[in-house]
């Protein structure tokens, strides 16, 4: 059995959200909504979300986006009117499997995901706020306070039907350090002046 | 014609390798070895991080254990333009009792960058059996 980090859910989350939608997901505020709107009947809360300019929000969404898009996990296509961006899976076949992983961490959340998509995922921008700012809990909430709190682990969440070995390669390639290190290398690697010829050699490592 | 590897280590590595050997001495053995099966054949020492999305890192980036499933974890990096197999991690104790999220990542990768860029020759060693011990 192995074990996986809130932050690693946190982004099979957001990954399960977008690899519902056929051609992305449009809009940062969208993806936003959706997430508090599947989050909030689940009894597993990945994000905390407070009441702020267009009403739910969540900052730790932001960063695991950004982090996503900077792993390559999701792709950024700007909208033809301008206004806002379009969120892509970069390869669907990533997502194999891992599917199933989320399901584990939170049961039933594809059938939320898939049931939240349908109802408001493809609503236009003004009605889909129209629909979050009905919600009862933000309207009973007051502005700038957390309408829903993350409730994970600190130690992570324990994956019955994965093993160690798998539960670490998802844990690092999800680490944005980890790929963004291993790129920081290839690229010294790419602009090296180091003559390899004149590097001390060693029978053995240690 | 066949590549011939070369395994390339950092000092950050290397201090790495010394702390798995302080915690877990009777590992050197087959920390070495791994290091020779790396070189020897680094497409198939190691299995390889297929889920990585990266396109310049796909199929570079490799896994092995060392002495077994559950005990340390060895991560290189495949460099095919030189011929380079380069020692990127190695877990400082057994698997289990390692965190892979707090380990800094960045900022060992930072100090290899600048001593790639600079050509700091003594942050780097090339481990090549042939020298002995």
């Amino acid at each position: 059995m192995g074990v996986i980090s809130k932050q690693t859910v946190q982004k099979l989350f957001l990954l399960g959200i977008v690899e519902k939608f056929r051609d992305g997901v449009y809009g940062a505020k969208r993806l936003q909504k959706l997430t508090y709107f599947i989050e909030k009947d689940h009894n597993k809360k990945p994000f905390t979300f407070k009441k702020w300019r267009y009403g739910q929000f969540s900052e730790e969404i932001e960063t695991v986006k950004e982090q996503l898009i900077s792993m390559g996990h999701l792709v950024v296509i700007p909208l033809k009117t301008g206004d806002g961006n379009q969120y892509r899976m970069s390869g669907k076949s990533f997502f194999n499997g891992l599917n199933k992983v989320l399901e584990t961490i939170l049961p039933g959340i594809h059938n939320m995901i898939e049931c939240v998509v349908n109802q408001i995922g493809y609503l236009p921008e003004k009605e889909l706020l129209k629909f979050a700012y009905q919600d009862p809990l933000l309207k009973a909430t007051r502005f700038g306070k957390d309408i829903l709190k993350e409730n994970l682990p600190e130690e992570g969440i324990r994956v019955p039907n994965l093993n160690d070995e798998d539960c670490e390669e998802i844990q690092l390639i999800l680490n944005p350090e980890f790929t963004s290190s291993l790129l920081l290398i290839k690229e010294g690697m790419d602009n090296s002046k180091l003559d390899l010829d004149k590097v001390q050699r060693i029978g053995q490592i240690i | 014609m066949v590549k011939l590897y070369k395994f390339l280590a950092h000092t950050t590595f290397l201090e790495l390798a010394h702390q798995l050997l302080e915690n877990h001495p009777s590992l050197k053995k087959k920390l070495n070895k791994q290091i020779e099966k790396a070189t020897a054949d680094p497409f198939n020492a190691g299995s390889p991080m297929r889920r990585i999305q990266h396109p310049d890192l796909q199929g570079c980036v490799y896994k092995l254990w060392i002495g077994g499933r559950k005990e340390a974890r060895m991560i290189y990096f495949v460099y095919r333009k030189k011929s380079i197999v380069f020692g990127v991690y190695v877990s400082p104790t057994v698997r289990k009792k390692f965190d892979y999220d707090k380990f800094p990542w960045l900022q060992n990768a930072i100090e290899i960058y600048n001593d790639f860029i600079k050509g700091d020759l003594s942050k780097f060693r090339l481990v090549d059996p042939a020298v002995g011990i």
